[in-house]
């Protein structure tokens, strides 16, 4: 792909929806007459290297698209951190981000108040994740800033990915969909088979049972693993129909991250079968719950993590989406 | 530090009057390159991811009209000043004046 289109399409990537193909024409009649203005004053063709030197002067493409979003706004502590032209898109971030934490804290609240125990505090963790939220989005932008600034003058759009995507055919998307839904089938029917896993763990845990937290966990695990179908079966139904998906896969993380988090907080997975209370068993109960809450809880971050940042680019996608578009 | 000051304080002065140029050089119309080199000419610089999306701000905002025409056997979009822009270049260019001349006194 010649430097020029891939530029522009890389440029198209980060535009508001609905305008690219208006604004990457006018953007390419402008980048094509001041090329051939300048070969006009050469006298000869430009080298690649000044045609390179032309697309710099035009900026990054994720610059010249944020202009496009611009309302002017920018964030200055002192001074400028995060200019106009990255500001719309560290709004998205957060907006996206924000949005996603606080329906997480909602399940994750509501799961809680449906076990019992504890009540959860929803104000003080939603305004500590906010708070961290903006913080490292701010980091993380202020960082951009400062790379597209120290880059301005040397990043080169030869290395720009290539953006054109190859669709898979319909086919391809239903037996892949349609292999998933067998996958997730055979799960559930195990899973469904083995509510109670201290059974199949031997003699050893023989003076255990399951507490209400492996029942939490245990419903949580089954409810996602319900709703993770509902995106294969759409593929199935309706395989060029792909808007929205993502909230689909969002809510069935969302089950498994509310119900993980519940059961945490719950904390007892396992508990001493035996009355009277037996020293030992109650000391291996205390060792794999607090093995279950290192364990689970580095599982819910890791999943709350990839569930966020889904989220934002699902929302992303969306946003960038032209109103009249429903594939 | 004062390079930041700088910088930050000769952006601010430079936003308002790019604004007013653009819509003044407007009176005649203009393609996006066009409108670029015919500002450099006379003296003022503007950066190309600057000015073109500035164009369709300005649009947006009622300050300029546009259309997609053909010249030159391509097709390129003009842009003009709208009504509405030229009655605010006159209310923004006696203020500049007006601006203008105090400083001329105060320096």
């Amino acid at each position: 792909m010649d430097v020029v289109e891939r530029y522009l399409e890389n440029v198209r990537t980060y535009l508001p929806g609905g305008k690219e193909d208006d604004l990457v024409a006018e953007l390419r009649e402008n980048v094509r007459a001041q090329i051939e203005d300048r070969e006009g004053r050469l006298g000869r063709p430009l080298s690649e290297e000044e045609r390179v030197a032309v697309l710099r002067a035009h900026g990054h493409p994720l610059l010249v698209a944020g202009q496009y979003r611009s309302d002017g706004r920018r964030l200055v502590l002192g001074r400028e951190v995060i200019g106009p032209s990255l500001f719309p898109f560290f709004r998205i971030a957060l907006l996206a981000s924000g949005a996603t934490t606080g329906l997480v804290l909602v399940f994750v609240a509501l799961a809680s108040t449906i076990a019992g125990g504890r009540p959860f505090p929803f104000f003080r963790t939603a305004v500590f994740y906010l708070a961290l939220q903006l913080a490292i989005a701010t980091l993380v932008f202020a960082g951009l800033e400062a790379w597209f600034r120290r880059t301005a003058l040397t990043w080169d759009p030869r290395r720009l990915p290539a953006t054109r995507r190859r669709t898979p055919s319909a086919i391809a998307l239903r037996v892949g969909a349609a292999l998933q839904i067998l996958a997730t089938g055979l799960f559930l029917w195990i899973w469904l088979a083995v509510p109670d896993p201290l059974r199949f763990l031997g003699p050893a845990l023989s003076d255990l049972q399951p507490g209400p937290a492996w029942r939490l966990l245990y419903l949580g695990v089954l409810a996602s693993t319900v709703l993770s179908l509902v995106t294969p079966a759409l593929t199935v139904l309706q395989p060029a129909w792909r808007r929205f998906r993502w909230l689909a896969s969002f809510f069935s993380s969302g089950v498994f991250i509310a119900f993980a988090a519940a059961s945490i907080w719950n904390g007892a997975w396992v508990l001493p079968a035996s009355i009277p209370l037996d020293a030992e068993a109650a000391e291996l109960a205390r060792g794999l719950n607090a093995g279950m809450v290192l364990g689970l809880g580095l599982a819910v971050v890791v999943t709350a993590i990839v569930t966020v940042a889904q989220a934002v680019v699902g929302a992303w996608k969306e946003f960038r989406r032209p109103a009249s578009s429903s594939a | 530090m004062g390079d930041d000051l700088f910088e930050n304080l000769r952006m601010e002065l430079r936003r308002g009057s790019v604004i007013v140029a653009v819509l003044a050089q407007l009176r005649t119309e203009h393609y996006g390159y066009a409108l670029r080199k015919a500002l450099e000419d006379h003296g003022l610089a503007v950066d190309e991811d600057t000015l073109y999306p500035l164009l369709r701000r300005l649009e947006t905002q009622g300050l300029l009209v546009s259309e997609w025409r053909e010249e030159d056997r391509r097709r390129k979009r003009f842009y003009r000043i709208s009504r509405n822009g030229q009655a605010l270049l006159d209310r923004l260019l006696a203020e500049w004046r007006d601006i203008n001349a105090a400083l001329k006194r105060i320096l």
